[in-house]
């Protein structure tokens, strides 16, 4: 029941300090998937606010007297809030032809949370596109956390990336996003430095080279570390900032809820300290 | 001329439902009589009465049937349905009240009759049908268990040997050759296990030890119970049971035997005549009764087709049972207990189990519930209900299935017009709601619902629920193509302006 292409790239237009960068960071990725891009405009309905203002006695047939004032208070009121969603797409659009992007742009106009607005397009979808800073009461990690395609998160700048780092930790989630890696057009083109955190145990190695190897069979131009650390978001925004990494992608929430209670995410805290782009592959 | 036109077609008539097919209606008339003896008896005691009482009200029964049923060849007489609902207030107070209640059964039958309340066996499935069969063997089967129980006095190994000696006779018997097939084998088995009990002198129980036997004709007698209100509001809830049970098996049987011969029958007229025969029963001091599927199976199968073969069953049954009263006493209970558990298992619908992986799951649901509310009631009424009801609901289930809603978007509108195919009623609306998307942020939403049909307000409070829904997020919404059925239906009951979104276009 909506006009959701499949396989689209979908551009959160949340909030409006990145939407620039969400579009740009869009059309390299839907250049490279060469899926459409569709802008999803997602705002909760005025609902609970006109509520405010009818306390007081109850009169005969209230209800549907209350019903009526109700349906065509929000009708105006949702009609503008419209509207300006309608000319915030507009333009989006018209930045896109400005940059002369060849793939086709469509709008998704939703009067919802973002979270159940991204609930509803996620089967279908190949990457969700969203800004670092999020308008919605929801934590970036939670929305991450319910996701069900790989989320691309973009700070108000957006480059593109020529290197990436793929933190691989031989946890199932890492496994299947290594599969997504060697079939998606999305970094084919990149340098992937393939960076496990753990100690120098002959598993680790195994995985790792198992792991490079397969990236290099998919014709991926990669390299191999092995770094032993404890804290492994620091280590990674080392090595991130000492080879000028453009891109980092991980599984995200890997580990057990216990695991990640006791220890602490180690996806929220790279999600925090994190400059760069960051793609994230979901766990189920 | 009109008059005897009238009189010719009235000759007509009574030589087709009487005389047309004598010679068989005598034999298997007689045939009948002599396997009714001994299932009258053991539904006498099933209901705790003397035997006599299911006696007398199967001989009045048969006779008065054969002349105001509606059904020519189908035999009643007291029945193990009917006595099963009658235990508890036979236990409680007593045979006149039970003759009382069998009066109030009879008149509500015969208004059943009158509202044509017959045609209401249409919403009997065949799930609820069968589900009361197989409820009626259970239930009939748990009231032999007692006389096998050896706990109760004088039973033992041997009455263990007589039962399974009598199983053997009726299911062995009819194998013999040429004389198997011409005489009904419960009698057989009822004959030889008297002949071997009364020889060998065995210490068991017998018919005469369960109370007293038919010596002379029935009497017209009032029932003998206090004429207040106290009394009609004991019997009346068993009176409405007996008569609705009464009908049900009596309109099962008539269908069935509608399909093996391939005649019609007047089901309202059964009605009625069921409950004639019931007050009249009541007036000589018989129980209530109602049709047999297995006696009326045995009468079709022996060559019976017309009201003679009921009324001959009716007669014999009664000249057999006064002359012959010294030797009933006789039948051990062992023999009975062997004839019923033969009743049992032969009304038992055995292809039910069979089928039950083929059968679709809400057939088998409403089955079972039929069976277990039965057997836990010990009321065949309630089954029924709880099968109908449950029939009900999965049908309209079904139905509510068949709903379809898909959509198209015009881009340069903002427009998504929905359309609606098939029915909408209670059952679908929560189906039909989800079908829509309002959180879409559209100019325009065009609800096509021509190919549809709103059944019920239920449908069309949710229409309105949904057209509020979609204007509460600031669209304008139009709603097309409401037949004529489902207008008269919009135009009573629905809240918001009609004109302004199109509903009476």
């Amino acid at each position: 029941m909506s006009n959701l292409k499949p396989d689209s790239v979908i551009a959160c237009l949340d909030c409006p300090d990145h939407v620039q960068a969400v579009l740009d960071a869009s059309m390299w990725s839907a250049a490279r998937l060469q899926a459409p891009i569709g802008l999803l405009y997602s705002v909760p309905s005025l609902q609970q606010k006109a509520a405010i203002n009818y306390s007081g006695c109850l009169n005969i047939d209230d209800e549907s007297a209350l019903l009526e004032t109700f349906t065509n208070q929000e009708h105006l009121s949702n009609s503008e809030l419209k509207a300006q969603g309608k000319l915030l797409l507009h333009q989006a659009m018209a930045y896109c032809e400005q940059h002369q992007h060849k793939r086709k742009v469509y709008t998704l106009h939703r009067h919802e949370p973002l979270i159940e607005s991204l609930d509803y397009v996620d089967r279908k979808s190949q990457l969700v596109v969203i800004g670092h800073h999020l308008t919605s009461k929801l934590t970036l990690g939670e929305l991450v956390r319910l996701s069900q395609c790989p989320v691309l998160v973009t700070h108000s700048q957006f480059s593109a990336p020529t290197t990436a780092l793929f933190a691989f930790d031989n946890r199932p989630t890492s496994h299947k996003m290594l599969n997504w890696l060697c079939k998606t057009p999305l970094v084919r083109a990149l340098t992937i430095h393939i960076v496990m955190i753990g100690k120098d145990t002959p598993t680790n190695c195994d995985a790792l080279r198992e792991a490079y190897a397969r990236l290099k069979q998919a014709g991926i131009h990669c390299k191999k570390v092995l770094i032993d650390s404890r804290d492994v978001s620091a280590a990674l925004s080392h090595y991130q900032a000492e080879h000028h990494i453009g891109l980092l992608m991980t599984g995200a929430f890997g580990q057990s809820r216990l695991r990640e209670f006791l220890q602490g995410s180690d996806t929220k805290k790279l999600l925090v300290a994190t400059k760069i782009p960051y793609l994230l592959f979901p766990k189920e | 001329m009109v008059y005897s036109l009238f009189m010719t077609s009235f000759f007509d008539s009574v030589r087709d439902e009487w005389f047309s097919n004598v010679r068989g209606d005598i034999l298997s008339g007689i045939v009948v009589a002599l396997a009714l003896i001994p299932e009258a008896i053991a539904f006498s005691i099933i209901a705790g009465v003397d035997p006599k009482v299911g006696l007398y009200a199967s001989f009045c029964i048969a006779v008065v049937i054969s002349f105001v049923g509606g059904r020519p060849g189908m035999i009643s007489a007291a029945t193990g349905a009917m006595a099963l609902v009658m235990v508890t207030l036979v236990a409680d107070h007593g045979l006149q009240y039970l003759l009382a209640a069998t009066l109030l059964c009879g008149v509500i039958q015969i208004v059943m009759g009158i509202l044509k309340l017959g045609n209401l066996m249409r919403f009997v499935s065949r799930a609820v049908v069968i589900g009361f069969v197989n409820a009626l063997a259970i239930l009939i089967f748990a009231a032999q268990l007692p006389e096998l129980n050896p706990a109760t006095e004088r039973v033992g190994m041997t009455v263990y040997i007589m039962t399974a000696a009598g199983l053997a006779i009726i299911y062995l018997f009819p194998l013999l050759p040429k004389i198997g097939r011409l005489l009904p084998s419960p009698l057989i088995c009822i004959v030889g296990l008297t002949v071997v009990a009364m020889t060998m002198n065995l210490d068991i129980r017998n018919v005469g030890s369960m109370g007293e036997l038919p010596d002379s004709l029935p009497m017209f007698l009032l029932p003998d119970i206090p004429l207040n209100l106290e009394t009609l509001l004991i019997i009346a809830p068993y009176s409405l049971t007996l008569a609705i049970v009464g009908l049900l098996e009596s309109m099962m049987t008539a269908t069935i035997v509608d399909e093996l011969t391939d005649t019609p029958s007047n089901k309202n007229r059964e009605c009625r005549g069921q409950g004639i025969a019931n007050v009249i029963t009541s007036f000589f001091g018989g129980m209530a009764g109602c049709a047999m599927i297995g006696q009326s199976m045995i009468n079709v199968k022996s060559g019976g087709r017309t009201r003679l073969s009921t009324l001959i069953a009716g007669v014999v049954l009664l000249i057999m049972v006064v002359f012959l009263s010294d030797w009933v006493r006789q039948i051990p209970m062992a023999a009975l207990v062997a004839v019923m558990i033969m009743v049992s298992i032969g009304t038992f619908n055995w292809q039910s189990i069979r089928e039950f992986k083929t059968h679709p799951m809400s057939f088998n649901i409403v089955m079972l519930a039929t069976v277990v509310t039965t057997i836990f009631t010990h009321n065949l009424a309630y089954g029924v209900g709880v099968g109908v009801l449950l029939s009900a609901v999965f049908f309209a289930n079904k139905i509510g299935q068949f709903l379809t809603v898909f959509s198209e978007y015009d881009d340069d509108s903002n427009t998504r017009y929905y359309y609606v195919q098939g029915q909408v009623f209670f059952a679908s609306t929560t189906q039909f709601l989800q079908s829509f998307d309002t959180r879409e942020a559209l100019d325009n939403v065009h609800i096509d619902v021509s190919q549809a049909h709103f059944w019920d307000v239920s449908a069309v409070d949710t229409l309105d629920k949904l057209v509020m829904r979609l204007q509460r997020e600031g669209i304008d919404v139009k709603v097309v193509g409401l037949n004529s059925a489902s207008r008269t239906l919009i135009d009573r009951f629905s809240i918001h302006d009609r004109r302004d979104i199109g509903l009476l276009d």
